[in-house]
Formats: C-alpha cells, structure tokens, sequence
C-alpha cells in the first residue's frame, strides 16, 4: 500500500508567507509536495469557517500563515488571525481533532527555508497522526429527502390553510420585514411550485418561534412546515445566509460525522459533583462549543452549565455527565440537514440508552425540545423522563427548601420560543424567580406565548430585521423599570448582547440592559 | 455575467517549470475541467508572444475568465493583468496560479508529484476563477495642497520642498515662533553649526515664500476626510482657520525628558541637562574647571527601553565644545554603550578624545553616584576594568537623556487616525517597505516624531516625506484599492463588529432610514477582509477574495 500523504491547505498572506513561498522557490528549496497554498491578502481575512470547512473537507492539515507581529501590511490583521485561529483550535481540541492539525504560523517574506521547514515538520508530524477521518465521511450529497411537496403538505395540514393571513399578521419577522409572509411561502407550495418555494431566501428567515400557531383557525403547524421545506431546499443546495459565516453548523456536522472522543468536558472542576452511577442526566448541550466562539461578546456559556449543576448539587443530585454527549441537532434540523441531525440523534439516544438512564435534565430549551419532540418524530425514542431545569427546581420548592440569599433587583423574564411556545413552560421559571428573596419580577408588554423572540434561530438569517427585533424587544425589557433581562437560552443571551454591542468608544449602543441566564440568577443566589 | 468562459495558459517559463511539470499532461488536464474553453501552453508566456497569446485566445475563444499558470504574482500579475485589459478584459477577471515557486522548483526531485500538485493548483484557480468578477477602480480628486505639523528644521524643510513644486502649504506650528527643538540647541554636530543660524536660514525662505501660510501658536483641532480631501481645522492665536489638503505630514518632533529626582536633579544647582548646558553655553556662562556627564540617563532602562539615538553625539559635541573655548577644563563623559555611527561621527569622537575627553563605561547595574551636599561635588562610578570605583572631581553635572514621545502624540494619533508605537512615537505603515507613510493613506511622517533623529536624518525624512506627499498632489487623482469590502445593507444588522475591527477605521455605522447600517470607505479600506471574516451576517462582501471564491478553492482540490 502506498504510504499515507497527508494534504495541507495553507492560508498564505500576500505579502510575507506568500513572498516567503516564492524565496524557497527562487532558492530551489526542497520541500514534500503535501501542500496547497490558497493565497489571501491577510492572514485576518481567514475566517474560522474557511478551516473548519477544510477540515470537513478532508484537508489532514490546515495552517494560517501571516507576517510576523508588528510587520503586518494592514497594523494587525496577523493579530486577528490569531485571535481566530485560537478559537478555532479551542472548538476542534474540543472535539477531539488533534491540535497539530490547525496551526498558525508567522513566516516572513525572507524566511523561505522557515516555510520549508514548517511544511517538512507538518507533513512529518501529520503521517504519525494519519489520515484525516473526515477524508472519507464527507457528505457528499444529501440523500433525496423522504418527503416531497405533497407529503410535507398532508403532514402538516398546510392545504387547511385558508390564506387568511393571520399568520403574517402575527410574525415577528413579517413585522419589520414586509417581504416576508408565512402565508405566501404556503401558497407556493400548496400550487406545487418546488422551485419557488426552495429558493425563497425568506424560507430561512422563520423563526420557528410559533407566534403564527397561535393565530392560525386551522391549526396549520407552519414552523413544522418550514422545517420540512428546508430539507428540500437544502437538497437543492439553498441554504439562506448562515450567521457567523456557518461556523457552527460546519462544526455540528464535524461532530456528527467525528470518530473522535470529545474533550468537552475540560471546564469540570471538583467543585461541581458529579457521578457515573447516577441515572440521571443533565445534557451539557453546546455551552462549551460557544464560548469561545461568544467571548467577544464577553459571554461564558459555561457560566449557564456550572450554575445548573451548583443548583442541582444544592438540591442533593449529583448527576450523570456523557463525555460523548453530541450536539441536540436542534440547528441542522431547523436548517434543513436532516441527515447530520440523524447522525446525531442516533448517537444521542444511543449513548444516552447505553447509559441506563431515566431522566435528562436540561438547561438549554433548545435541545430539551429538541429530545422532546423531533426526536420520537425522526424515530429515536427515550424511554426518559426529560425536564428542563426550571421544571426540576420547581417540582423540588414544594419538598425541599431552597437557600436562597436577597437579591433586590428589578427583573424581567424573557420567555424563550422553545421553551414557551414550543413546550409550554411559562411558570417554573417565574416560579423559581419569586423564589428569590427581594426579586422583583416585572413582566414585559408582550410575555408568555406573545413573548417576542431574540432575531434569529438556528444561526441563520441574522440580518437588520433580527437586528431590530433584539432592539424592540430590549426596549419593552426597558421600559418595566428592570435592570436584568433574564432568559434562559443561551442564544437569547447571545443575540441581545449583540444587539447591544460597542459601537465605538463615542457611539455606544443603541440600548443597554443587563442580561443574564435564569440558572446564573439563581445558583448566585443560593447560600 | 455570462457563463464563465475559462482560458487556461500554462507556461513553459524555459525549462523551469517544464523540466519538472509535465506542462503539456497539464495543458490536457485543464481543458477538462469545468467551464475551460481553451488551453494552451507556452514557452514563455511573459514574453510578446505569450502576451499576444493571451490576448489572441481572449478574441478567438471569446474568453471572459484568464488563468495563467507560471511564476507568482507578486512579479508578473501586472503584466497579465495588462494583457487582460489590453483585450477589453477586465483585468480582475484573470487568476493567477504559481506553478513555478510552488511546484516545479521545489519539488525538483519529484516530478510526477510536481504535475499532480501543478494540477490541483490549476483546478483550484478554475474554481476561483469562475467565480471571479469584475471590478471597477474609482477616481478620488486631490486638492493640491498640503498641511505640515510642526515648525521645526524638519517640518520648515518639507514645507519648503513642497512648496517650490508649487503647492499651496499650510504650516501650524503650537509655538510663537519658528524652530523647534534646535531653538534651545546651541551648535550642531558634526558641523558645529550654530542651530539659530540654520534656524534663520529656513524662517527666511519660509517667510518669503509664496505658496506658504505659516500659523504660529496654533494647533489643528480637527481633520476630517480621506486623502485627497482632508478638511482641517485649526485652532489659534488669530482665531480659527478652516482649510481642505490633500495629503498631510506630520513632523511633531519629540519632548524633551527632565530627570527630576535622578542624580540630584532639580535639587542640586550644578546638575543639568545637556539642553540646559547648550544654553548657558550660548550666553557664555562659567561652567567650571570639571564637568562630568552621565550619558543614558532615563534611556535603555526597563521602563524606557529605546536608545535615543542622538544623545550621545550631543554629549560628545558639548564636551568638546567645553574643550574648544577652555583646552584646561577637564571633562568626563560617563557612558554605557556609544552611539557614534557613520565615518562622519565616529572621526568626531576621536577628535573629541584627542582633545582630552575621557570617556568610562558603566553598567546599568552600578550606576553612578552623586557625592556632595547641597551641590555636587565628585563623582563615584565604577571603573569596569579597574575593577573598582573612582571618584570624579565635578563642578558640574550634565545629565544626557532621551528624547520622548510627544505630549500631543496622543490626540494627534485620534485625530488623524494613525498609529503610535509602544513608546508613544508616531508608527509607519512598513519599517522598511513604507517608511515615512502612515498606514492611513495620505498622511506622512519625519523627523523625531517617528523616533529621535538628528537635523540631517530629520532633513533626510522630510524631503521623503516630501516627496510621497507630493505624488498624490502632482498626479491630482488617486486609485484606491479595487479589492475591498463592500456591505450588502439589506443584510447588515448594524451589529458594528466590523467598525471596532477594522485596522485603517475605513467602517463607519451611518444612519440609513430608520436604522444604522456599516459604511465602508472605499477610499480608506485596504481590502485585508478583517471585517468580512468576523460579520456574523454574511453581509461584508471581500471583493475578489469572496467567501465562495476561497471555498471553491478548497471544494475543488478535494473533489
């Protein structure tokens, strides 16, 4: 067999790494032909997406190479790089990639025998690790989705749509955005036209937050419908526009595909209890995948996770960890790619039978409905109670006490749509607030099932009409007097802040209010 | 745009690519790929008949996408661009792909692999190329007019320089008179020169001069715009001004340091700067029979690591002045390392030893020590090959210190959006590829703003200064860069992640209807993509280095 030859792309600045590529030329400098330069005009113009795209690719090796610190042609976009390669690194280890699969390295233009030797040691160093496992699981092409037109119309009882258009009179995306009505996105498929109907960029601007359910006279499931429109639009190659460059979902369909172990556990410390014995599970979800994405928004994901298991600690549980715990699939089943969200649910439910257990305890709403609802519908059952923290906590007030310490502010509760809507739960988590001493909970204009969403699901379409959804939303938290949002998802968090941003050391936001997680809340408030 | 028409062009370039790629395997495999009309090889493609190749291959095939597979583009990419244009092709529609550095002389030993890898770069730049369109290179006016900051020797020289090639200046300069630094200096090393006759020199021709307006106890309070058009704002004694330029230099100059606390300064009456001994020098006051200098004071420390460069030199110009108008005074300059470089200051300081000057090192770890009370009256240093201290006689203790950053750097680097180092200096774009321009295109630097020079250096810089801020002036256009970044506003969310990265602040949140959407300057941006890798909604368009274009990249080489 012949041996192994590891493939590198390599991200070159214009002005130093590729210069220096072009020294080891003119210098006949000998190096293993293992590489394939992509050139760019700064190493800061390599986006995390460009690697983990790579890498899904099946590159065995990807290196970002720019100008040494300080000789950068555009002042610092080296330094950009590196802040973008860290994370990205953080995510792949986290995964499970061997880190000397994504390097950064600085070479200058006269170091053409430093860029040999960077690719002798790469090519050296990645025929030990072999090949990539992400060389043969490419998704090629998506298989033909189960359901056609007329399937996804039976299933969802969208031919009792009457075009009343109640639904659009309701959508928080339609609000701001008049181009987008979930009436005429029906419309198109009822007469059958495929092609319309995959290639509506506004498909991928629904929330599928089912503020539209609660209008509907026949009971249309639209955000089911959508669900289903975009596995064929995503068949056809039509994606909308994902946010954040579609990191996310590249690294979600690494996961799936990933032989790897996880290290995804690396933020456990002593202070948190937990057991392989136990049959309960509190599913971890992707706080650890995103905080190193969200920290220039200074987020901790990872702050909603310790303060989940502090509560549950308190409350006597010592739950049950899964190191291999996958992603939810929440985001690649809402952005059409029904089959990573199989592989994943597959997984899920295998690791989690496997486990013995009998109850999951969750923190994000999005995977709780996520295990609650599409998994029995995509066929992977649970014989497992499952709950969301809040449901926990509440259940628990009326047998044991909760040690709560005064807490004298004003807040106001941000129901998030899959938690809400979805599932229903509107009082434990407002019960759990009033639970703490010298809170004040002030409700906003529009709350519980009319709460108003955060802009933007599963990392998709997050343009100026999510941007002025966050801001309507922060300034009806605003006007209760509150001085903390509180919200229980992770992406409400992270959309607010965003909303809320610096813009510049005169600007400032539009807006500004604290937001914080509910579990935060109440794990600082335990004694 | 139409379906893309390719045309493959694979260069021979003699035998140093077709000696270890086989060029005509390579021809073949292109013309199978997706959307290639046409392939051709040739022996030298950069030569006039590779060129009328080209052009021949863009009429004959139609072609409306040229990719030619040679050496880099950072030699020849003009050159093939040209050829594009010359054929009424726009020359952003030609890719480039490096089958010479990157394949046939680095992987000499491996031929078959060579042509492998040669074909998977000429696959990769298909992809690109398919996706690559149009762009169209802007004409931004140029006001011909300049402003100089800064009325010292430096700023005086490139105010001259500029005007007599007929642009109209506009000098500022914070103090009332004229001069700078040089005006507390008394001669000049290595000439001896007296500075306020030099000084005199350039007042004259700057006073007399047409084309300049010179604003005295006046500061710029605001400047606006980009290059070609700065709007400024001044702010002095006759009141406020307001002016357009099209290109600025800045020529600050530097601070001087005050040792306050060191070596009895400030409390000792005979412990002085060499600035402060220029002046005594110049109304002729008694000095004393022994002078001792410590060179180095509050420079190559830990919390001040630079070398000033000039003070050295200074100190060794003022002992042998010392020397010349009293050969009996004894004078010692104490010293760490000496900073004499060149013919010209290396013979200076021999001449100042021959004259009796004595120089003693000492380290950073036994520094000298002040002996006296109430005044200074020896000195103890350790003599490093002695082995042992010694005690200098002193009348008078000169201190050498450095030269520091401008108090006004600070403001100055806002206002104009340009770079200051870690000592507070002013920060050129490139130390060596662009050395007296400031990142922000139109602005300039010289002289001790950017870091201590002497007058010659500083006159050296001005001229270059000069220079560069001329051309924009002269040719009264400037291009920016075609490959920048472009906001698609329907999907801005006005998040303004972009502005806070941008490096050249060329992004700005404007206002739009009701909302604020990211605005780029096409005039500043410089096209590095740091903003359209961080947009969280996909709405910062890299012109030419498109996300889909550096996807198809790594799409094609692993299909």
């Amino acid at each position: 067999m012949a041996e192994f030859e590891p493939r590198i792309i390599v991200f070159a600045c214009n002005w130093c790494t590729y210069a220096a590529a072009d020294i080891a030329g003119t210098n006949r400098i000998q190096y293993p032909p293992n590489v394939r330069i992509i050139r760019v005009m700064c190493s800061g113009m390599v986006a995390p997406e460009h690697i983990s795209l790579a890498l899904e690719s099946g590159a065995d090796g990807v290196l970002v190479a720019g100008c040494h610190p300080g000789d950068c042609h555009y002042i610092s976009g080296n330094l950009k790089a590196e802040e973008r390669v860290q994370m990205v690194s953080k995510v792949t280890n986290m995964l499970g990639i061997e880190e000397e699969r994504v390097r950064l390295k600085w070479i200058a233009t006269s170091e053409g025998t430093i860029f040999a030797q960077t690719i002798r040691d790469m090519v050296e160093e990645l025929k030990k690790l072999g090949p990539s496992p992400f060389r043969e699981s490419r998704q090629v092409s998506q298989e033909k989705p189960a359901l056609d037109l007329e399937d996804i119309l039976q299933e969802t009882k969208a031919y009792y749509c009457l075009e009343c258009s109640k639904c659009t009179s309701i959508c928080p995306v339609a609000k701001y955005d008049s181009s987008c009505s979930p009436r005429s996105v029906i419309e198109d498929v009822a007469l059958g036209l495929e092609r319309e109907s995959t290639r509506d960029k506004k498909l991928f601007s629904c929330l599928g937050c089912y503020a539209c359910s609660l209008r509907c006279p026949t009971d249309v499931d639209f955000p089911a419908f959508v669900q289903r429109v975009r596995a064929l639009a995503f068949g056809a190659d039509e994606h909308g526009c994902p946010a954040h460059g579609g990191f996310l979902h590249s690294v979600t369909r690494l996961m799936a595909r990933s032989p790897y172990k996880q290290k995804r556990l690396g933020w456990l410390t002593k202070e948190y209890r937990v057991s392989d014995n136990s049959d309960i599970l509190y599913f971890v979800g992707c706080a650890p995948y995103f905080d190193p994405v969200f920290q220039y928004l200074e987020l901790r994901t990872l702050d909603i996770t310790e303060a989940s298991l502090k509560i549950l600690n308190h409350l006597g549980v010592e739950p049950m960890l899964l190191p291999d715990e996958k992603c939810c699939g929440h985001d690649a089943l809402w952005t059409g790619d029904t089959e990573t969200f199989q592989r994943l649910a597959e997984h899920n439910t295998r690791v989690i039978r496997e486990a013995g257990i009998k109850k999951i305890i969750f923190s994000c709403p999005e995977g709780y409905r996520t295990f609650k609802l599409d998994y029995p519908k995509y066929g992977f059952k649970l014989d497992c109670e499952l709950q969301h923290i809040s449901e926990f906590v509440a259940g628990k007030m009326g047998e044991q006490e909760l040690k709560l310490k005064e807490f004298r502010k004003k807040v106001t509760y941000q129901d998030p749509c899959r938690l809400g809507r979805h599932l229903g739960i509107y009082d434990s988590p407002r019960q759990l607030l009033q639970a703490i001493p010298g809170i004040e909970l002030a409700e906003m204009e529009k709350n519980r099932e009319y709460a108003l969403c955060c802009g933007t699901s599963a990392f998709t379409n997050c343009d100026l009409y999510s941007h002025e959804m966050r801001v309507g939303r922060l300034q009806e938290a605003k006007a209760t007097g509150a001085e903390i949002l509180v919200t229980d998802c992770p992406k409400c968090q992270i959309h607010f802040r965003c909303a809320m941003n610096n813009k510049g050391e005169e600007k400032g936001p539009d807006i500004n209010i604290e937001v914080m997680d509910l579990a935060k809340l109440v794990a600082d408030a335990l004694e | 745009m139409d379906e893309p028409r390719i045309g493959v062009f694979v260069c021979h370039c003699g035998i140093n690519i077709a000696a270890y790629v086989n060029v005509p395997e390579l021809v073949e495999y292109a013309k199978g790929l997706p959307n290639v009309v046409h392939a051709e090889r040739n022996l030298f493609t950069c030569s006039e008949e590779g060129i009328s190749a080209i052009k021949r291959g863009i009429k004959e095939y139609n072609l409306n996408r040229v990719l030619v597979a040679s050496c880099t583009p950072r030699t020849h990419e003009p050159l093939f661009r040209a050829a594009c244009e010359d054929a009424g092709l726009n020359k952003y529609l030609f890719e480039f792909v490096n089958i010479r550095d990157q394949c046939s002389w680095v992987h000499m030993r491996e031929p078959e692999r060579a042509t492998e890898k040669a074909k998977d770069l000429v696959r990769m730049g298909v992809a690109k190329a398919r996706l690559l369109e149009p762009l169209e290179e802007i004409e931004v006016k140029v006001a011909p007019s300049a402003l100089v900051i800064g009325g010292g020797v430096v700023g005086m020289e490139a105010a001259l320089n500029l005007a007599r090639q007929g642009f109209d200046i506009h000098l500022v300069e914070k103090e009332p008179e004229l001069g700078g630094t040089l005006r507390s200096v008394y001669k000049l090393f290595p000439t001896n020169q007296e500075a306020t006759k030099l000084i005199k020199l350039f007042v004259e021709q700057i006073e007399k001069h047409p084309k300049i307006k010179t604003y005295l106890s006046s500061k710029v309070k605001e400047v606006t715009g980009f290059i070609g058009n700065f709007d400024v704002n001044l702010d002095g004694k006759g009141g406020a001004s307001k002016f357009n330029v099209g290109t600025i230099v800045v020529a600050t100059g530097a601070d001087k340091l005050k040792p306050v606390g060191q070596y009895g300064y400030g409390k000792m009456s005979n412990v002085i700067t060499q600035l402060e001994l220029e002046e005594r020098m110049k109304k002729g006051e008694p000095l004393g029979q022994n002078v001792v200098m410590v060179n180095c004071v509050g420079a190559r420390i830990p919390e001040r690591t630079y070398c000033s460069r000039i003070c050295c030199m200074t100190a060794i110009k003022n002992a042998s002045l010392i020397k010349e108008s009293n050969p009996e005074a004894r004078v010692w300059i104490l010293h760490r390392d000496l900073m004499t470089y060149g013919v010209d200051f290396e013979k200076y300081q021999r001449r100042a030893m021959e004259m009796g000057v004595r120089f003693i090192r000492y380290s950073l770890e036994s520094p000298p020590e002040v002996v006296g009370d109430g005044k200074v009256e020896r000195i103890k240093v350790y003599h490093e090959l002695w082995g042992k201290d010694i005690e200098l006689p002193c009348d008078m203790l000169v201190l050498t210190t450095p030269l520091i950053a401008g108090e006004d750097n600070q403001d100055i680097s806002k206002m104009l959006k340009v770079s200051l180092d870690e000592f507070g200096f002013f920060l050129e774009a490139h130390l060596k590829l662009r050395p007296v321009e400031f990142a922000m295109d139109g602005i300039y630097i010289c002289g001790s703003a950017r870091w201590p020079t002497d007058v010659a250096e500083g006159i050296s810089q001005a001229f270059a200064a000069a220079s560069k801020a001329a051309g924009p002036l002269r040719l009264g256009y400037v291009k920016p860069e075609a490959i920048n970044a472009w906001i698609d506003e329907d999907k801005c969310s006005g998040c303004g992640i972009c502005e806070l990265l941008c490096p050249f602040q060329a992004i700005e949140l404007q206002p739009r209807d009701d909302r604020r959407v990211s605005h780029v300057s096409e005039v500043v941006c410089k096209g590095c993509g740091t903003c359209s890798a961080a947009c969280p909604s996909g709405a910062i368009i890299m012109h030419h280095f498109t996300n889909e274009q550096i996807l198809a990249q790594i799409e094609a080489l692993f299909s």
